[in-house]
């Protein structure tokens, strides 16, 4: 599991500002964050006039004409890549995939190799529990383990409530040590008179 | 007169071009509806009582989840839009100082409008949401990315993977958004507590790679 690190130097109010995330290498040859990223910032700052101020969606034709990826094209592509693997390996049809896929997709690897949710919510940049929205719990994988682990405690025993006829007990009427004994009466439940506590 | 200058144009930058558009498209639809119920020299509805507001306001709901606005009014829109339009309208009022004419005098949504809203909701067809990409998909987009284009556009999508992002940081969309795309010194890698150069041929061989997200949305707790 790839460790994290996350670093909000400003937070506000409906926005998030400077947020850092970081990913260490995977170990993959084709899946690997500083692979892949490094290859994209290599491509970029190799086109003549490049700068750092570049979008990392920029492309150049090989005449040189400049171009900015596109939601669409990127979606062609990964359906396509989906209907090759196919609706029975998948469980879903291609058209199904769409731009928030990626996004989704990573929580739910995430959440399957068992990053614990404050990680998921961090590395994510959601600052509420909205990212369950992308947790697909129809995934076969999802409750992997889940009804073993649930009979692997079968017994469990609840401890009773405590008796309300014990003087040492906060609010007990002769507990005068007790705050709520004094002044207007304060108690949530039912207040016995004082005599009674001697007549059960 | 400048601290009220400086103030609004503070004001103005406050949301993105589309935020603001949206709004004064929802404000054109209300007046228009006005117009054709016969109000059409008081725009924010001081001659009426809160009820009557209120009463207006449910039944420009319906006006706008019929999409009654478009010239070709095919299906009913959602409640969220219905929702939408109804918290644009509001915007417009506070932002021309009046009282938001969506709520009681407890300072809740009006109980009618609360309950129309509900009842378009239980009529609403269920989301459907997107399914989520395996790793699997990902190394099949890799091995059938042959072109230059196609393996940059792979090299992407991967990478956007890990940091779960969303596609307007890192793919080219349409309208201003809050949210900034990822430029290259957003970008850092790390060999120990070392930053190594982007011109560094062992760049790959960096130990982590670190993603500066300089402006972003957050996302509403549902």
């Amino acid at each position: 599991m790839p460790n994290v690190c996350q670093s909000l130097l400003n937070y506000k109010r409906g926005k998030q500002k400077n947020d850092i995330i970081t990913q260490q290498r995977s170990g993959d040859t084709v899946l690997c964050p500083v692979r892949t990223w490094a290859a994209i910032v290599q491509r970029i700052l190799s086109y003549p006039g490049s700068s750092p101020n570049d979008s990392v969606n920029v492309f150049r034709f090989a005449d040189g004409k400049k171009h900015l990826f596109t939601g669409p094209e990127l979606l062609k592509r990964l359906r396509q890549a989906a209907t090759m693997l196919g609706e029975e390996a998948l469980g879903f049809y291609a058209k199904d995939i769409g731009l928030h896929s990626a996004r989704s997709g990573a929580a739910m690897a995430m959440y399957l190799a068992h990053v614990p949710v404050f990680t998921i919510m961090l590395l994510g940049r959601w600052s509420s529990d909205a990212f369950l929205r992308y947790i697909r719990k129809q995934v076969k994988e999802f409750s992997r383990g889940s009804s073993s682990q649930m009979v692997q405690q079968e017994h469990f025993f609840t401890v009773p409530q405590t008796s309300s006829g014990d003087p040492r007990m906060s609010n007990h009427p002769l507990n005068l040590a007790s705050q709520n004994n004094h002044g207007p009466c304060n108690f949530k439940g039912t207040v016995r008179p004082l005599a009674s506590v001697f007549h059960g | 007169m400048g601290d009220l200058s400086a103030a609004i144009s503070s004001l103005n930058r406050a949301v993105v071009k589309g935020t603001s558009e949206k709004q004064l498209c929802a404000g054109r639809r209300f007046q228009t509806y006005l117009q054709s119920i016969g109000i059409t020299a008081d725009p924010y509805l001081d001659g009426v009582d809160r009820g009557q507001r209120h009463k207006i306001l449910c039944a420009f709901g319906q006006y706008i989840r019929e999409s009654r606005f478009s010239t070709k009014p095919t299906k009913l829109l959602k409640s969220e839009s219905v929702r939408s339009a109804l918290d644009c309208v509001a915007q417009a009022f506070k932002l021309a100082v009046q009282a938001d004419p969506r709520l009681d005098a407890n300072g809740k949504l009006a109980f009618i409008l609360q309950r129309q809203l509900q009842g378009y909701r239980s009529t609403d067809p269920g989301e459907k949401p997107q399914v989520a990409v395996t790793g699997s998909v990902l190394r099949q987009f890799y091995k059938l990315a042959v072109s230059p284009f196609d393996k940059a556009l792979c090299q992407l999508l991967i990478g956007a993977f890990f940091f779960a992002m969303r596609w307007c940081e890192y793919v080219k969309v349409q309208g201003s958004r809050k949210t900034k795309l990822i430029i290259v010194r957003n970008i850092r890698f790390y060999q120990g507590n070392r930053l190594v150069k982007h011109s560094s041929p062992n760049l790959k061989y960096a130990e982590c790679v670190s993603i500066t997200f300089e402006l972003q949305k957050r996302e509403a707790k549902k």
